[in-house]
């Protein structure tokens, strides 16, 4: 439109000898030429660098903080776009139009998982350093694979864009949003709130285990004083150690056609299975068969944190599609543990050998369960 | 920095110093005083707002107010095809509603944009409008406010564009806020001044150096229109009505002697001659020019002297009147008019372009037979008294009649046997003292002569009036007498060392022919003013005071811009400066080359407009021909390529190298999603054709061919024949055909 009638004053000019139209196509085409001189220069002395990204869980946000530094010694920068390349809704590639023209468009970037990063910052003083950060809707669980970042302008008459590229690449991971409503499956026949059962040796829990002789390096607090006095020796309490609860998650996904909403809801709740075991002190593991993921159980918010990165970068193409003839993980099998079974859609009977303390959750019940309570 | 703000204070600006300059070039006062008062409201009202929800009318009031501006242009425009409005005053004032409406339409950066774009539609229009003083200086203030506002937005856009994204987030998310750096606003004026000067400077690079090379080849597109001469050639009398009383400049007047001395001053009047009629038309009213009234077109060349042939129409062996005194004047025309004004009788003229010329050698003036740019100067050597004039041919009408009866008594009232001067000062000095001075005139009643009802009935008028009835009272007498028109210059200018004529002075006077030699009965023609002197001078008198004085130097701008800017030539600059031939000759040769073509073309255009049988036959066909030549390049490209393909099917290589080996199975992918068999991502291709082959084995077996290919290409780094590659769309053809066959019905399709 610019052009348009930019040509439209000159043929007007041309055309009648009026002088101010002349000045105005002059003025028009200076700034043309204006325009892209100083979006040029402005980036020309701008370095930007992706200096950190949360972590994330789906239907959340992701923030990623970029530090720009400006290192013109006179020329401030302004409106400066910071974007993340390869993201289906970020910058099209360069040629994508001409792609699209001839009704070929290329094969999309798969990073669906999260909006593309993108902020904005106004200004940028000569030699001055800015740290924006771009939020960012993360719309389901997976890895995010960042390539670079992309600076443009098209300060400042939005005539002449320029874009510069800084290569950085980088990742992160989009953990499952934890379903919860599933403590119950935790709860059976763990006979209730408490996950921990005193152990038949000593160790750092509550519970009384036995008296024995002073050694060099116990604490005070610990000596006994009251059986110190009647036995004429220094005595100290032992505590018995805690025995915590172990708990596999089973994943039993179908990974086949018309399965993926069901598989994803399955892996929700395991995740959420997880938050909660790892709430009430219990040691985690998870395990999908035939997806190659093992997480052997433990506890602590790292391990949980491991469990969840796990979940979210699960790919449900790495099965080979077997998933339907999947045995019961031998892991999980062993003795002293409970399982929970997360199957994808029903529960499928004889999937979990018999006779062993397994609890089994069905997506497809979880979904009725839901749809009733919506109704209600 | 508040770009929010400053973006909001910078669009009104725009809007206000667009509109006002439109409205004033337009001469609509109203208008401009709506805009003013509509973007001031506007502005109070939005700076109140909210930043995320700025102030804006309902959608309903803002629709009502844009169809009653359509229907206003609408019927504007009707109307103005008759008024003789021009297209750009009816666009530009459609123009300047918009602006306003949109000023109260403001829900977004894109209705900044369209705020600021319509803006400077406006400004553009005011250009076009009219090229006076006061629409320049708007508009060299309106460049700066339109490149800060244009930066402002690309910030606030941008901030926006965040903001926008925050809004999608979850409620409780802390939104990104913009992130500006330390003195931002420094910052920004820093930049906005340099690009204000670099784009200035760059403007006036391309302001001087471009060629005027233009010829209104496209009719009256781009003309501004200029101050309107209120002077007229033709002496109609008789109207009713009231005298123009516009104080608009129409032309600068400078007047030296032989030695370059400035001849005008404070106290000096001048008679400055436009047309002189000595033929009277009493069934109009009107004075004309005679039936025989002869003259000759010529053409001046830019910057040429032109001496005006009077000897080929004076008799023979009669000199011009030498030793008179024969003041230069140096005319700069603002605006357009019919005369070459100059004092006396013209002897020399210099154009500074090339203009037509009618020269009337009976009357003395010059016609101006070609309309001229924005701006037209000239200098013109005029003779103040030449004898040797021949005696023109005496005019009937006034021999007979209340006229002579009321002369002939002024006559006899005189001592001896008069003069032809003593009878003109005599009648003179009757009109100046019998006859009251007004502006306003009334008709004369049906069927009374226009000079007789002022004589004998009403006796008060206008110097129209007071010239026509000293020249019909000397015809009376058969003294030669005729009508000048043109302006009375009384206003002199001492810091420009000219004189400011204004529409309001105009003037008309009377012409006697004096004969000096009784013998040839040669003579000359002396200049004799009957309106009441007073009167006149009261009229005329230029202000006084220190408005004056502001006035002057209002005016010394003016010319300033008129001259300089309005009415800039760089080829009559070149031209007057260039001696020798050099490059900037050869270029600007070239370019006169270039603008008598484009000229040539105008005038050819505008006389094919008139008459399309001049349009020679060849260029009749041409578009038919070009048509043509298009659709046969368009068949013969669609050709190539259809044999190209039948090739590529058949087997042949072409040497065809596919840039997406992959395409083929792309599209099946395609075919199957539209068959309602779409794979999943998570299935591998070949699973996925064991389970397609349950709903079809033909399409399976066309899948697994296609799949095949596309392993060996994706994977194998194989590059297909043509043969495999048009077999892989065979195949997606014969995969789509064979699930149509299966395509299940339409109740069973949701369930299976």
């Amino acid at each position: 439109m610019y052009i348009g009638v930019t040509l439209l004053v000159a043929l007007g000019a041309f055309n009648s000898g009026n002088n101010l139209l002349f000045w105005t196509f002059g003025l028009a085409l200076s700034l043309v030429v204006l325009s892209g001189l100083v979006s040029g220069a402005m980036l020309m002395g701008l370095r930007v660098e992706r200096e950190w990204v949360s972590g994330a869980t789906a239907g959340g946000v992701m923030r990623v903080r970029y530090g720009v530094r400006n290192t013109n010694r006179w020329m401030p920068a302004f409106a400066l776009t910071i974007e993340e390349t390869g993201f289906d809704d970020g910058p099209a590639p360069r040629g994508a139009w001409f792609a699209r023209f001839l009704g070929r468009p290329g094969a999309p970037n798969d990073s669906g998982a999260v909006a593309c990063p993108r902020t904005f910052v106004s200004h940028v003083g000569a030699g001055e350093v800015v740290h924006p950060e771009a939020v960012s809707a993360t719309r389901r669980r997976g890895a995010v694979s960042f390539q670079a970042v992309r600076v443009r302008s098209s300060f400042p008459f939005g005539l002449m864009g320029k874009v510069l590229v800084f290569v950085q690449p980088g990742s992160a991971v989009i953990t499952p949003e934890p379903q919860g409503g599933y403590e119950d499956a935790l709860r059976q026949g763990f006979g209730g709130a408490r996950a921990s059962t005193p152990s038949r040796r000593p160790g750092r829990g509550d519970e009384y285990f036995a008296l024995r002789e002073y050694a060099h390096g116990d604490s005070p607090r610990d000596v006994a004083w009251r059986a110190s006095a009647r036995r004429g020796t220094l005595l100290v309490r032992q505590f018995a150690a805690t025995s915590p609860v172990r708990v596999w998650i089973v994943l039993r996904l179908r990974v086949r056609p018309g399965s993926t909403e069901d598989d994803e809801r399955a892996i929700r709740i395991a995740a959420g299975l997880a938050r909660d075991a790892e709430a009430r002190g219990m040691e985690v593991g998870l395990v999908a068969p035939l997806t190659g993921l093992l997480l052997h159980p433990r506890s602590g918010e790292g391990h949980l944190a491991r469990a969840m990165v796990d979940l979210g970068v699960l790919d449900l193409g790495a099965d080979d599609g077997r998933g339907g003839a999947s045995a019961f993980p031998a892991h999980a099998a062993g003795a002293g543990s409970r399982c929970v079974v997360v199957h994808s859609g029903r529960i499928e009977a004889g999937f979990a050998p018999a006779g062993r303390d397994v609890t089994e959750v069905g997506t497809s019940q979880a979904k009725a369960a839901e749809a009733r309570e919506a109704a209600a | 920095m508040n770009a929010s703000k400053m973006l909001n204070s910078g669009l009104h600006l725009c809007a206000m110093l667009g509109t006002a300059a439109f409205a004033l070039a337009d001469s609509e006062l109203m208008l401009a005083l709506l805009a003013v008062g509509v973007t001031g409201l506007s502005w109070m009202l939005s700076r109140g707002a909210r930043v995320e929800r700025p102030f804006a009318l309902p959608r309903l009031a803002i629709n009502l107010l844009v169809l009653a501006t359509i229907v206003n242009a609408a019927m504007r425009a009707a109307g103005g095809v008759a008024a003789g409005d021009s297209v750009v005053s009816t666009l530009g004032q459609f123009l300047v509603f918009l602006t306003l409406i949109k000023l109260l339409d403001r829900r977004g950066p894109r209705d900044d944009s369209q705020m600021l774009t319509l803006s400077i539609f406006v400004a553009i229009a005011a250009m076009l409008t009219s090229a006076e003083l006061v629409v320049g200086a708007l508009l060299v203030g309106f460049v700066p406010a339109a490149v800060a506002t244009a930066m402002l937005w690309q910030i606030r856009a941008g901030e926006v564009m965040v903001s926008s994204a925050g809004a999608m987030l979850a409620p409780g998310v802390r939104r990104p806020a913009p992130t500006t750096g330390r003195r931002s606003g420094r910052g920004f004026a820093g930049v906005w001044m340099a690009m204000v000067v670099a784009g200035s400077v760059g403007a006036t690079a391309v302001f001087l150096l471009t060629p005027r090379i233009g010829g209104e080849f496209l009719g009256r597109f781009g003309v501004a229109r200029q101050a309107q001469i209120g002077y007229t050639e033709t002496v109609r009398l008789g109207e009713s009505g009231r005298l123009s009383e516009d104080p608009t400049p129409v032309l600068d007047l400078m007047i030296t002697g032989s030695n370059g001395e400035n001849l005008g001053g404070p106290a000096i009047l001048q008679y400055l001659r436009g047309g002189a009629k000595g033929w009277y038309n009493k069934a109009t009213s009107t004075w004309e020019d005679g039936p025989s009234t002869q003259h000759l077109v010529e053409t001046i060349n830019a910057n040429a002297t032109w001496i005006v042939p009077w000897g080929r129409f004076a008799p023979p062996g009669r000199a011009r009147g030498d030793g008179a005194r024969r003041p230069t004047q140096r005319v700069t025309m603002r605006g357009e008019a019919s005369n070459l004004f100059c004092l006396w009788k013209p002897e020399t003229v210099i154009p500074d372009q090339t203009v037509r010329v009618g020269f009337y050698p009976e009357t003395g003036t010059l016609r101006r037979e070609q309309a001229w740019g924005p701006r037209f100067v000239y200098t013109v050597q005029s003779v103040a008294v030449d004898d040797t004039t021949p005696a023109p041919t005496l005019r009937p009408g006034f021999q007979e009649g209340p006229v002579r009866s009321l002369t002939d008594g002024i006559v006899r009232g005189m001592r001896g046997e008069p003069g032809d001067r003593q009878i003109a000062l005599a009648i003179k000095e009757y009109l100046q003292s019998q006859f009251a001075y007004t502006t306003e005139m009334v008709a004369p009643p049906e069927g009374m002569d226009a000079i007789e009802f002022f004589l004998l009935d009403r006796k008060q008028g206008h110097c129209e009036y007071f010239a026509s009835a000293m020249a019909a009272m000397c015809q009376s007498q058969g003294i030669p007498a005729r009508v000048v028109t043109g302006y009375l210059a009384t206003e002199f200018n001492s810091l420009t060392g000219q004189y400011v004529v204004r529409q309001s002075c105009a003037h008309a006077w009377a012409e006697v022919f004096i004969a000096t030699n009784d013998a040839t009965g040669s003579g000359r023609w002396e200049r004799f003013d009957p309106s009441p002197t007073a009167e006149i001078e009261r009229i005329h008198k230029p202000p006084g005071g220190l408005l004056a004085g502001l006035r002057g130097w209002y005016d010394a701008l003016e010319f300033t811009w008129s001259s300089s800017v309005v009415g800039f030539d760089n080829l009559s600059q070149v031209r007057r400066q260039r001696g020798d031939r050099d490059l900037t000759q050869t270029v600007y040769s070239w370019s006169d080359r270039l603008a008598a073509g484009m000229r040539a073309f105008g005038t050819w255009m505008r006389s094919v407009r008139t008459d399309p049988s001049q349009i020679p036959a060849w260029m009749r066909i041409m578009p038919g021909v070009m048509i043509g030549l298009l659709a046969l390049g368009v068949a013969g490209w669609r050709f190539l390529k259809r044999t190209r393909l039948r090739g590529a099917s058949r087997g042949r290589d072409l040497g065809y190298v596919p840039d997406r080996p992959s395409g083929f199975y792309a599209k099946a992918l395609r075919v199957l999603a539209r068959e309602g068999a779409a794979k999943p991502e998570a299935t591998p291709p070949e699973r996925f054709v064991e389970e397609l082959r349950k709903r079809s084995p033909e399409a399976a077996g066309a899948l697994a061919r296609i799949v095949d290919l596309f392993y060996r290409t994706r994977f194998g780094a194989a590059v297909l024949s043509s043969a495999e590659l048009a077999d892989g769309e065979a195949r997606v053809r014969q995969l789509g055909s064979a699930l149509k066959r299966t395509r299940p019905a339409r109740g069973n399709r949701k369930g299976g």
